[in-house]
């Protein structure tokens, strides 16, 4: 009974148990499936909408590409209008980019009507929008450590993304494309030597400038062979330097702006054992009119009397010059400057080989030295130029004063002893007038005795201070108004400007505000110092050497520090700014380096694209560009190669090279923007030296800052190639290089003196001067060329 | 003694429960797998476009100095029969990607040969009109269509197909 219920019972448990597993089967089946289905049905959805945002995204990806076209055409102007603030500040936060001009907005609307003209595509896609955004931006150079100073570091250099984002709509799926770029603003002013129309660091001797023979009236002295070096040179004409342009940076009166935009010029110490350190600069004195003139501390007027002189400085300043009236002194102070000459043309075109020395008024150490200087700082008649001179340098040149009493000829020569004793008269004179001729015509031959500033401006006998006009000047020019045969020479390393050409003074130089309380570091560094330091002036080896972007105590304000002297131009500074890496080194020879170097970078201009400039080259691209050169290049890197009639330089440029020398073979010239060329090339030869091909103008700043052995000579230096027939330089922009100038013992090394005996003319492009209020201008946004990532997402 | 078993109305109908529940399954089943297998091809047309698109999109830089080397623009160039043989590369027996030179120049395109069940791939160029732009109207500006054409089957009678646009600039 038991055995048997319990079959029963089992077999009816059993009733139903298949219909429950084929049941249950099929309901795990049923959702298996379904599942499976709602799977699939998600897939098939979501592969729907991938292709649609496929299409969506490709034509984001199109138009952000047109965008990125658009602004790459639109250059500078659209970085100026919508994202100025990236080369004018050093702000580094991240901003998306206004649309002052309206240009996103009308790309936008081209770009969506042409997507409604897209018959494939069905409803037609819409564009929603395009956009422009800057972000993860970081200063190149955020340390303000000595080194970074002295690298010449400006702050608003700096690295980022550009991000050029469209985005598009396409059954109702939107997708947005971000073409990413990483881009750096970088200056195109090479460095701090570019504040400098001429900077030099090393001179091989006190008097290697002076050799160039000038008659007293100014013209070279075309049989004069200077003794340096030993083998003996005679040099054409001089090398005029004119520091700025009327445009850029000139004006009437004169300005403190004026002066900012003005190239100073450093000559370095020499290495001389007669005299270290110090470095002579024999000024000619004379004008030439017929010739045009050499120089000119004044206005030139025509003297009618023949003695071709330049009228003395008209110091219209009677606040703190004015003659004490207390003890009525019926004379006026007035000045003469009096170069050096070796020979002296009294009478006209008879040339009396006369040194200064033996009249007197200088001692030279040997006759040779009383040449003048090859460099005419100053420029000339025509383009008369300012001048900043920073270093040990000191003018061979005298400036007398003198007091004038109307009713003696000045012709006289008991001329400079009354006015000696006029000076202690009482009786005063009102019909005293200012005769510039009479002045003018003051014998030459005359050696006088010059009175002495303080003793014209005693208030009274015994009074120590003298006027104020007395300090003024001692503190620009110490020793400019005390001549003696013992005197080392003037000191003119503070401020060569006070040689003023108009009748108004720089206002930084009027009165006494300026060099009394004013530091303006930016104009004129340690002008404050200059009245108390021995020797006087300014001293560029002094740590406190400072170059400024502007006034102010941040070192954001700062753009170099130190010696100028180690200054040197090395690619330590430059990693940074360098945009493109040009690989020579795989060239088999010079020609196929030169071929590459000129694919690379240059572009032919053709006849419609402009006419004028048919055949020349062009910039490809803006740039920072380094080339690496082969191993031993036996000869220069050419630029351009034999042929090319010019570059026409319509972009900015820099070009680096790592070794060897660089030839430049024909005219560079850039279109002008004012009077200074508005582009901005530098061509820098990091181990060897430039070799100007070509007397045609260069629109550049060249530089060859290589260090000779031990900091010596045998640096950098700009030679004279044999295609250059007058063997002179017309250079627009300036020149740094190591050296310049004549060695007083080696006839068998070539320098730019001995090479360029016919001279030259460089010009300061103000547009180089760290200082000017133009240079942000300078600074160039350099996107890479090729997109650093592409992205696709979808769009809010 | 009786041994235990199923009742043949217990069989019987778990039998009709199976043939009705199966049924609908199988064409569930059938349906995902149709769905499943779209989804693929459209996948693969949304790949062969990409693969195309981006290739022409970097064209567009060149597309000048295209016309100056062939004196021909992209529209002839790329509608060349030779171009149009080498899109469409079938799988087998190719399956290396097809090199598709254009004529006259040095530039190549590499596509993917196309699956067996994709009948065509096609570009069509199209110049856009530049009238009333304000911006974008320097130069030719091109509309560059993809097209891809599959069946699900060799016996499937409908043919499915996609397009892909892009929109290219010739410098002028």
């Amino acid at each position: 009974m038991l055995v048997g219920d319990m079959v029963t019972g089992l077999r009816d448990a059993r009733r139903g148990f298949v219909l429950g597993v084929v049941i249950l089967s099929a309901m795990v089946l049923a959702i298996f499936l379904f599942s499976y289905n709602t799977m699939v049905r998600r897939q098939n959805i979501r592969a729907h909408h991938e292709k649609i945002g496929e299409v969506a995204g490709m034509l984001a990806l199109a138009g952000a590409n047109l965008l990125a076209e658009q602004i790459q055409a639109a250059g500078d102007t659209f970085i100026d209008n919508a994202a100025a603030s990236l080369k004018n500040t050093a702000d580094t936060a991240p901003f998306v980019a206004p649309d002052p001009t309206g240009l996103l907005a009308k790309v936008t609307a081209d770009y969506h009507a042409y997507l409604q003209a897209i018959d494939e595509l069905e409803p037609r896609p819409i564009c929603r929008r395009m956009e422009v955004s800057f972000d993860d931006m970081a200063q190149i150079n955020p340390d303000t450590t000595p080194q970074q100073m002295q690298d010449g570091r400006d702050p608003v250099e700096k690295t980022g993304y550009l991000n050029i984002t469209c985005a598009v709509e396409y059954q109702g799926l939107a997708r947005k494309a971000r073409v990413r770029r990483q881009f750096r603003i970088v200056s195109m002013v090479p460095g701090p030597f570019a504040r400098f129309t001429l900077f030099v660091p090393y001179t091989p001797s006190y008097t290697s400038y002076n050799g160039l023979g000038v008659v007293y009236n100014g013209k070279v002295d075309p049989g004069y062979t200077h003794p340096f070096p030993p083998s003996g040179i005679h040099l054409n004409a001089p090398l005029k330097i004119i520091n700025g342009t009327d445009s850029i940076s000139a004006g009437s009166p004169a300005t403190n702006a004026d002066l900012q935009n003005r190239g100073w010029i450093f000559l370095g110490p020499s290495h001389d054992t007669s005299l270290p350190g110090q470095v002579l600069l024999r000024i000619p004195s004379g004008y030439a009119n017929a010739a045009g003139g050499n120089f000119m501390f004044s206005k030139a007027i025509v003297n009618a009397a023949g003695k071709l002189v330049l009228p003395p400085e008209n110091i219209v300043d009677p606040a703190a010059f004015a003659i004490p009236t207390t003890i009525g002194i019926p004379v006026a102070i007035h000045g003469i400057y009096q170069g050096f000459f070796t020979a002296e043309e009294n009478t006209p075109g008879v040339i009396t080989p006369a040194p200064v020395a033996a009249k007197g008024f200088w001692s030279l150490p040997n006759p040779g030295d009383s040449a003048a200087s090859w460099l005419l700082p100053f420029g000339e008649n025509d383009e008369p130029s300012r001048t900043l001179m920073v270093g040990p340098v000191l003018a061979g040149f005298l400036k007398f004063f003198m007091l004038k009493e109307p009713s003696l000829s000045s012709a006289d020569p008991a001329y400079w002893s009354v006015c000696i004793k006029r000076k202690l008269e009482t009786s005063p004179d009102a019909s005293l007038v200012y005769d510039k001729t009479a002045q003018v015509n003051a014998p030459d031959a005359v050696a006088p005795a010059v009175p002495a500033y303080q003793d014209v401006f005693k208030a009274a006998p015994g009074d120590p201070a003298g006027k104020e006009g007395l300090a003024n000047l001692s503190r620009v020019s110490p020793a400019a108004f005390v001549p003696g045969a013992t005197s080392a020479g003037v000191a003119f390393n503070a401020l060569f400007d006070f040689m003023n050409y108009t009748s108004n003074y720089p206002s930084f130089l009027s009165g006494s505000a300026a060099l009394a309380g004013v530091v303006q570091r930016s104009l004129v560094p340690g002008a404050a110092d200059m009245g108390g330091t021995l020797p006087p002036g300014l001293h560029p080896w002094e740590t406190s050497f400072e170059i400024r972007f502007r006034e102010g105590n941040s070192s954001d304000d700062l753009f170099f520090q130190g010696n100028l002297v180690d200054l040197a131009m090395t690619k330590d500074n430059l990693p940074g700014r360098v945009s493109h890496i040009v690989d020579l080194s795989g060239c088999a020879n010079q020609t196929e380096e030169n071929q590459l170097f000129a694919n690379t970078l240059f572009a032919k201009i053709t006849a419609s694209e402009d006419a004028a400039h048919a055949g020349w080259w062009k910039p490809r691209r803006k740039g920072v560009f380094y080339i690496r050169r082969r191993n031993a290049p036996g000869q220069p890197l050419a630029v351009p190669t034999a042929g090319v009639p010019g570059i026409w330089l319509n972009q900015n440029m820099m070009i680096i090279i790592d070794r060897g020398d660089l030839s430049i073979g024909t005219t560079i010239v850039a279109p002008m923007a004012g009077d200074a060329p508005e582009k901005l090339l530098s061509l820098a030869a990091l181990g060897g030296n430039i070799i100007l091909d070509t007397d045609k103008p260069v629109h550049a700043y060249l530089l060859a800052q290589r260090k000779g052995p031990g900091g010596g000579r045998g640096g950098g230096k700009l030679l004279c190639g044999s295609s250059n027939g007058q063997r002179r330089m017309d250079i627009f922009g300036g020149l740094a290089v190591w050296e310049i100038g004549l060695y007083p013992d080696d006839s068998s090394t070539r320098t730019t003196m001995t090479d360029f005996t016919g001279g030259g003319k460089i010009r300061y492009n103000p547009r180089f001067n760290p200082s000017a209020p133009g240079y942000a201008a300078s600074r160039e946004f350099l996107p890479e060329d090729k997109p650093s990532s592409l992205e696709i997402s979808g769009d809010d | 003694m009786r041994r235990a078993a199923f009742s043949l109305v217990e069989v019987l109908v778990a039998c009709v429960v199976i043939g009705l529940a199966a049924a609908p399954m199988l064409g569930m089943l059938s349906s995902s797998n149709r769905t499943s297998k779209a989804s693929v091809f459209e996948i693969m047309a949304v790949q062969y476009a990409e693969e195309l698109g981006e290739q022409l999109l970097r064209l567009s830089q060149r597309l000048k100095s295209m016309r100056e080397v062939t004196g021909e623009s992209i529209k002839t160039l790329l509608e060349d029969p030779q171009v149009v043989t080498a899109l469409n590369p079938q799988m087998p027996p190719s399956i290396e990607p097809s090199i598709v030179r254009i004529p006259g120049t040095e530039i190549v395109l590499l596509c993917s040969p196309l699956n067996p069940n994709f009948l065509a791939r096609v570009v069509k160029i199209e110049q856009l009109d530049t009238a009333g732009k304000q911006i974008l109207k320097n130069g030719i500006f091109w509309n560059v269509t993809i097209g891809l054409a599959w069946q699900m089957s060799k016996s499937d009678p409908i043919i499915h197909n996609a397009s892909f646009s892009l929109v290219l600039r010739e410098d002028p």
